[in-house]
């Protein structure tokens, strides 16, 4: 005897003094029986599974046991005691294979179901432990014998009958303790267990219906109240339902017309072998009830949007259309559009049912696109890009469809942006050019496109995603250029520019490489091109002059559509990589006149354009980009000036000017041309004009760095060796001078006549000329065309003069131009204009002194202008405009003397700055040193530059001047320069000076 | 801002008046050769608007003319240096060079002549007044003057009839222009045109008969500025003078009559049954037609005066092109001016055209046959512009301030 059966013997005589007593004395409550019950359990739990014995002892312990179960009542915890012993006697020895008898089974099965109707109702939660426990080991043993695929069977009703309730009994704790979901999980085994090893698949189609249900309830429990793990499971039990009641093979079903998708629902589905139950009538009956419980519970499921649920669903629905496709073909649409919207990919091939997959597309996903772009629902676009990229990549309608989502896409946003959008701020700031010409540093980033009112910046990323899947469908270069053509050309578009942006974002997208990451390298992309099934040239070229077209509307263009444009034309350029080059001829200017925009999405954008096409053309470098294709962008400019359109014009102009230098302003003279026209026809347009000044600074600046290099004062006080003294011969101070002199003295004396040269087309002998008068006056007679007379006297060039300065004469004449400019503009009253023409006029006047002769018509002609400014009330004005005096007179020796000595009382008179600041007591030779005075700067400035130019100009004309008028100046001066400075002007100052200063 | 048409497009890179423009026909990118008063040739790619190649002359002398003489060969005449010279288009590398002389205002011509031998027809180094003829052997540089001197006053003096104004003499060479048929033309400057033939003696080497075909005084006695062949119907030769009207001549293309029946006279024969071709006239409107340039659904020309017209060959209406200056005249006077407010009358408000052509949309597609689907799939983007450019006709000036502008022709 094994020690286990001594331990089991006195505790199971113990139970069996209670098990054999007569029915009317048994009582079933009695506590003494549970306590030794209680021990035999925990004596039993401790006998292993495998001991050799166990035989022997099971049948021991089983007699009292079976005795109690023929007792006619059992108190409930004495019930769950024989449901435990009952566990541990499977446990020991009946669970093993052919150790427990068919006829055993018969006669327990119902007994635990007995059992376990007699335990609390509902069960408490140790009771459903106890029973699950005990049904668990019970199946499992079933399922361990021979024949446990014939023991329930439809023949048995009675055990039909009994099964039926243990299921609907594990069921409800199944569907009613979702906090326990490791007891969820046994239930589940047990549900496995049975479907797959002891239930046909014909009395598996009995249990169906109220499986099915539970099953859906379970999974339709609202939040996350199941654990993922116990819906998996449940959804693999549904599965395997679906997959084995309704499999097509078993049954041969049929449904004639399949092909036809519209007649699915009239179609007569028939069962071919039909089974005792399952036939076509039961098919017809239970598959509606299938799909209505599937409608129920997909949709909660996929909100869970857990990536298992969903991994585990996604097979599930792949089993269901490989085994019932035809059985439940009612169900496949609603499959199919799972799938969809799972988005995962299937065992089977969606391709096949492609039809499906079109409707649900075309019917359902498309139409959500206006709702789902309003209200943010991703998924509409996630799962129609699934379905156009996996399901219907060969089917006849792609295109069609691939249209009209596009189109969807194109409306939804119009909508949002007509709803959103209110007016556009049509102020635009205008900014310092000197922002964009010191810092030009463009660091690309990612932007938002649409505006952050229409959509998130999320949801722009799903949609590009969506839209550049979607490009990648196509087959052909030729399809996806017509696709582009339609959603550029829609009707809808027409002089609606917001519409017209929104469907070229939405075109441009469509060529949008998604493969290409940030990381990549460039061998990568490389590949990634290469690999490339279709070029996609034909459609970015339908792009591309779209682009054309809308950037001719520039007046009319939003920020939104320079963003638009700009964005797609980054786009094209990284598709079409070096082939760009030629476009640059009309895209690169209005990309880099964008970098200066007062916007700061359109400056994004442009910059994020700018840095691709110098990646992609120029090695990563912006300067090489913008250097190589200087011609491109005069010639866009000369086009925007000749139309009179300015913008920024000027600025990029200037750009180009600093970068490439004055030797590109030499081939482009008609811009200037067209600039000076400008300013005729502008005159009264101040920012323009000072636009316009800017440039001519910018030109003038770069201009002396070509002739004048490294000249800063070059021929100050005019040619050494020429005295341009206006007494002269009188007046020399070198010995150049003299020499100069003395030779000129020794050259014949000239007929003025022949000195003069000769022009282009001037007769060069007398019959030339008597040809030339002859012609002019038979050409009177024939008065067709007046213009021509005036023209023909126009022939002859300006006189020829020696040219000894190093700027050549065309250039010199443009800076006459900037001059004369300047001082017929100088009447304007815009402030910073003023002071940008003096700023001008004052670096031009250094310029023109190299050809001296030349200067001096333009300092008389200029000199009355810029005086009169010297009386503005602004002393900024007066300021530039007495360093541009100071200018003037440095540069042009005594020629400026009379106007010179005109100029003090001039200023006395007029000049407000000095009326202001002038020293009020009368004036003696005692207080000359007076005292020193605070201005403002602003103040401070204007009279430090009136003293130096009133300095300046008492030098080149001393002796002229009344003392009493010097000692005036002097007073002025004062202010604000030291009189030992003063001083050290000149010997005449210095004497003046010390009078002074020493006289008492 | 101006009132005239806005160029479509222009070139630049020439920094001073540009003096000749040229477009290449036989090649499949539409190009244009233009040169300066510098001396600089610049090859354009008119589709890329770029230039391809240029060349600087090392004396800076303006090239007043210039022309296309077969594949890649181009000669450019230079005034100032007096000098002939042949380049090879594709490199723009010398490859002749000869003096002639350019006193006068005339041009000059190369043709292939019959004995395979370019020929070149130019004023004589003697006389403006007459005409030298050399055959030149580019590979050999072998230059050999083949008729010196040549007078056409006397031949021709009986042909004339007497309605023309009394004319001493033909006066100067103005315009050289060479028909397909082999007739070269040339204008003077008594408004006579005369249209001539180099017959080679097969027998003895290089020897060669002057026949003299063609006689007419359009523009009699005002001097001829310019010849075209009329591109509609080439028997069509068209001229210009200072007045208004182009003269239309037709070219007799009958084969050089028997030696028998002619007249030799000062090295100079004529043909016993020589006419004299009674013009058609044009009258234009405008006065001193100094370019002219027929394409083939247009007409082009420019005056003297620097401004250019097109009109449609079947309508009379006429567009004008040119570009108006700014209102301030720059004083470039060191004399200056008591009245700032005065131009300086020598100056003209107009940026004057100094040379025309044009690009015939017809011709090109005859001789290349544009289709899309002939288009090389490695340059999409430049055939893509290619085709645009063909589709239309383009009037091409260049300008006195260095610009080179397009206009499409509508």
């Amino acid at each position: 005897m094994s020690e286990q059966f001594q331990e089991l013997k006195p505790i199971c005589v113990a139970v069996s003094k209670y098990a054999f007593l007569p029915q009317d004395a048994f009582d079933g409550e009695s506590k003494e029986l549970l306590k030794h019950m209680r021990e035999l359990n925990s004596t039993l739990e401790n006998i292993d599974a495998q001991g050799s014995d166990n035989g022997k002892l099971v049948e021991y312990v089983f007699i009292p046991i079976s005795h109690i179960l023929n007792q006619s009542q059992l108190g409930r915890p004495q019930t769950k005691e024989v449901l435990r012993t009952l566990t541990q006697l499977f446990r020991i020895y009946w669970q093993h294979e052919a150790l427990f008898s068919d006829k055993l089974a018969t006669q327990l099965f119902p007994i635990l179901n007995y059992l376990i109707k007699n335990l609390d109702q509902p069960p408490n939660s140790q009771s459903k432990i106890v029973t699950i426990d005990a049904l668990s080991i019970f199946f499992t043993a079933l399922g361990n014998q021979s024949y446990a695929t014939t023991f329930f069977t439809d023949n048995d009703f009675r055990l039909l009958s009994h099964l039926t309730d243990v299921i609907q009994f594990i069921l409800t704790i199944l569907l009613e303790t979702p906090e326990d979901h490791s007891l969820q999980l046994k239930i589940c085994g047990i549900l496995s267990e049975l479907y797959r090893r002891l239930l046909s698949h014909e009395v598996l189609s009995y249990v169906l219906p109220g499986n099915i249900s539970v099953l859906t309830k379970v999974l339709c429990i609202p939040g996350v109240n199941v654990n993922y793990r116990v819906i998996c499971k449940v959804i693999q039990l549904y599965g395997y339902l679906l997959m084995n009641v309704y499999d097509d093979l078993e049954l041969q079903t049929t449904v004639p017309g399949l092909e036809d998708v519209a007649e699915l629902g009239k179609q007569e589905i028939t069962v071919r072998k039909p089974f005792r139950h399952r036939d076509s009538k039961w098919l017809k009956a239970t598959r509606g009830q299938i799909l209505l419980a599937l409608q129920n519970c997909i949709p909660v499921l996929i909100k869970r949007n857990n990536s298992k649920i969903n991994e585990t669903l996604v097979r599930m629905i792949s089993q269901t259309l490989s085994s019932c496709a035809k059985s439940l073909n009612n169900c496949i649409p609603l499959l199919i559009e799972t799938l969809l919207n799972l988005g995962e990919s299937p065992s089977v091939e969606l391709y096949t049912y492609s039809d499906t997959v079109y409707d649900i597309a075309r019917n359902k996903l498309v139409m959500q696109i206006p709702h789902s772009l309003q209200f943010h629902v991703e998924q509409t676009f996630n799962s129609l890009q699934y379905a156009i990229k996996t399901g219907l990549s060969n089917h006849p309608n792609n295109n069609v469809l691939v249209k009209e989502a596009l189109e969807a896409v194109v409306n939804g946003l119009d909508s949002l942006f007509c709803s959103r959008i209110k007016k556009p701020n049509e102020k635009i700031l205008v900014q310092s050019s000197k922002v964009i010409l010191h810092g030009l540093i463009l660091e690309p980033s990612e932007m938002q496109l649409l505006p952050s009112n229409v959509i998130d910046k999320k949801l722009e990323y799903i949609l590009v995603q969506f839209i550049s899947e979607i490009g990648q469908t196509f087959q052909s270069d030729s399809e996806l250029a017509e696709t582009i053509d339609y959603l550029l050309n829609h009707e809808g578009n027409d002089n609606n520019r917001i519409r017209q942006s929104i469907s070229l974002f939405v075109s441009a997208t469509l060529l949008h490489k998604t493969t290409v990451t940030d990381d990549t390298s460039p061998i990568d992309e490389i590949l990634v091109t290469d690999t490339s099934v279709i070029t996609k040239e034909e459609a970015s070229y339908t792009i591309l002059e779209y682009i054309s077209g809308l950037s001719t509307l520039e007046n009319e263009l939003t920020d939104f559509s320079r963003c638009c444009i700009l964005y797609s034309l980054n786009i094209m350029a990284q598709n079409l990589q070096a082939e760009f080059q030629t476009e640059l001829i009309d895209f690169l200017y209005p990309i880099v006149e964008d970098i200066i925009s007062s916007s700061p999405a359109v400056r994004q954008f442009a910059t994020n354009c700018v840095v691709t096409l110098s990646n992609v053309l120029y090695q990563g470098s912006i300067k090489e980009l913008i250097l190589q294709n200087v011609d491109y962008m005069i010639e866009s400019i000369s086009q925007r000036l000749n139309l009179g359109m300015t913008g920024q014009v000027t600025t990029v102009l200037m750009l180009v000017c600093q970068m490439a230098g004055y030797e590109t302003v030499l081939s482009f003279k008609d811009v200037l041309e067209t600039i000076f026209k400008l300013l005729d026809y502008y005159h009264g347009y101040d920012d323009l004009c000072q636009q316009i000044f800017q440039f001519f600074e910018v030109v003038t600046v770069e201009m002396k760095r070509l002739y004048l290099p490294n000249t800063d004062a070059v021929y100050r006080l005019g040619d050494p060796h020429s005295n341009h003294s206006t007494f002269k011969p009188w007046g020399l101070t070198t010995e150049d001078q003299m020499e100069r002199l003395i030779n000129s003295v020794k050259t014949p004396p000239t007929v003025i006549d022949e000195d003069l040269p000769l022009g282009e087309n001037e007769p060069a002998n007398f019959q030339e000329y008597f040809d030339a008068k002859l012609k002019i006056k038979q050409e009177d007679k024939d008065s067709d065309d007046e213009a021509d007379d005036e023209e023909e006297q126009l022939k002859n060039g300006p006189p020829k003069v020696e040219w000894i300065s190093p700027i050549p004469r065309e250039s010199y004449r443009t800076l006459i131009q900037f001059n004369q400019y300047g001082e017929r503009l100088l009447t304007h009253p815009s402030k910073p204009l003023k002071i940008q023409i003096l700023k001008v006029m004052k670096m031009v006047t250094s310029m023109l002194s190299t050809q001296y002769d030349l200067l001096l018509p333009q300092v008389a002609q200029v000199w009355d202008s810029v005086v009169r400014c010297t009386s503005d009330t602004d002393h900024s004005i007066v300021n530039a405009a007495c360093e541009t005096l100071k200018e003037i007179i440095d540069y042009s020796g005594d020629f400026i003397a009379k106007r010179f000595l005109d100029l003090w009382p001039y200023l006395k008179k007029n000049c407000a700055l000095l009326r202001e600041t002038r020293y009020k007591g009368s004036f003696s030779v005692s207080n000359a040193v007076i005292p020193k005075r605070n201005f403002p700067p602003v103040t401070q400035n204007a009279l430090i530059s009136m003293s130096n130019m009133l300095l300046s100009g008492l030098q080149k004309t001393e002796v002229q001047w009344d003392e009493t008028d010097v000692l005036d100046v002097i007073q002025c001066c004062l202010l604000v320069v030291p009189l030992r400075r003063i001083a050290e002007q000149s010997l005449f100052l210095s004497d003046i000076c010390w009078c002074l200063s020493h006289d008492t | 801002m101006d009132d005239t048409k806005l160029p479509d497009y222009t070139l630049r890179a020439h920094t001073c008046a540009v003096t000749t423009v040229l477009v290449v026909d036989d090649c499949h990118t539409p190009t244009l050769v233009s040169t300066d008063e510098k001396g600089r040739i610049i090859v354009w790619d008119l589709i890329t608007r770029r230039s391809v190649r240029s060349h600087q002359l090392e004396s800076g002398a303006a090239i007043t003319a210039t022309q296309y003489v077969e594949p890649n060969l181009l000669a450019c005449l230079s005034k100032e240096d007096c000098s002939l010279r042949l380049y090879n288009l594709a490199t723009l590398e010398e490859i002749f060079e000869m003096k002639v002389n350019t006193m006068s205002f005339a041009n000059f011509v190369i043709a292939r002549s019959e004995n395979g031998l370019l020929t070149l027809f130019c004023c004589s180094t003697t006389n403006p007044e007459a005409i030298d003829c050399y055959t030149i052997d580019v590979t050999t540089k072998r230059l050999k003057r083949v008729a010196k001197e040549l007078h056409f006053g006397e031949s021709i003096a009986n042909v004339l009839p007497d309605g023309l104004p009394k004319i001493d003499k033909l006066g100067l060479v103005m315009k050289f222009i060479s028909h397909d048929s082999g007739t070269m033309f040339i204008g003077f400057e008594s408004g006579i045109i005369i249209g001539f033939r180099l017959v080679f003696d097969s027998i003895s080497d290089g020897d060669c008969l002057v026949v003299v075909t063609h006689v007419s005084a359009p523009h009699c006695p005002r001097p001829i500025l310019s010849l075209e062949i009329d591109v509609n119907n080439r028997a069509k030769l068209l001229g210009s003078s200072t007045d208004t009207i182009i003269a239309t001549d037709t070219i007799i293309t009958t084969d050089t009559c028997a030696v028998s029946d002619m007249k030799s006279r000062a090295g100079i024969t004529t043909s016993n049954d020589l006419a004299f071709i009674t013009s058609e006239i044009h009258d234009t409107h405008t006065r001193k037609i100094y370019d002219i340039k027929s394409l083939s659904k247009y007409l082009l020309w420019s005056t003297w005066t620097g401004k250019s017209y097109s009109s449609k060959v079947d309508t009379s209406f006429i567009e004008k092109y040119w570009k108006s200056k700014s209102s301030l005249i720059p004083i470039e006077s060191s004399q200056g001016s008591f009245d700032k407010n005065k131009a300086d009358p020598k100056v003209s408000r107009y940026v004057k055209t100094k040379c025309i052509t044009g690009f015939d949309s017809h011709c090109y597609s005859c001789r290349f046959g544009v289709r899309m689907d002939s288009v090389a799939l490695s340059d999409r983007s430049k055939e893509r512009r290619l085709l645009q450019f063909a589709e239309h006709s383009w009037y091409i000036i260049g300008y006195e301030d260095g610009s080179i502008s397009l206009y499409r022709l509508k």
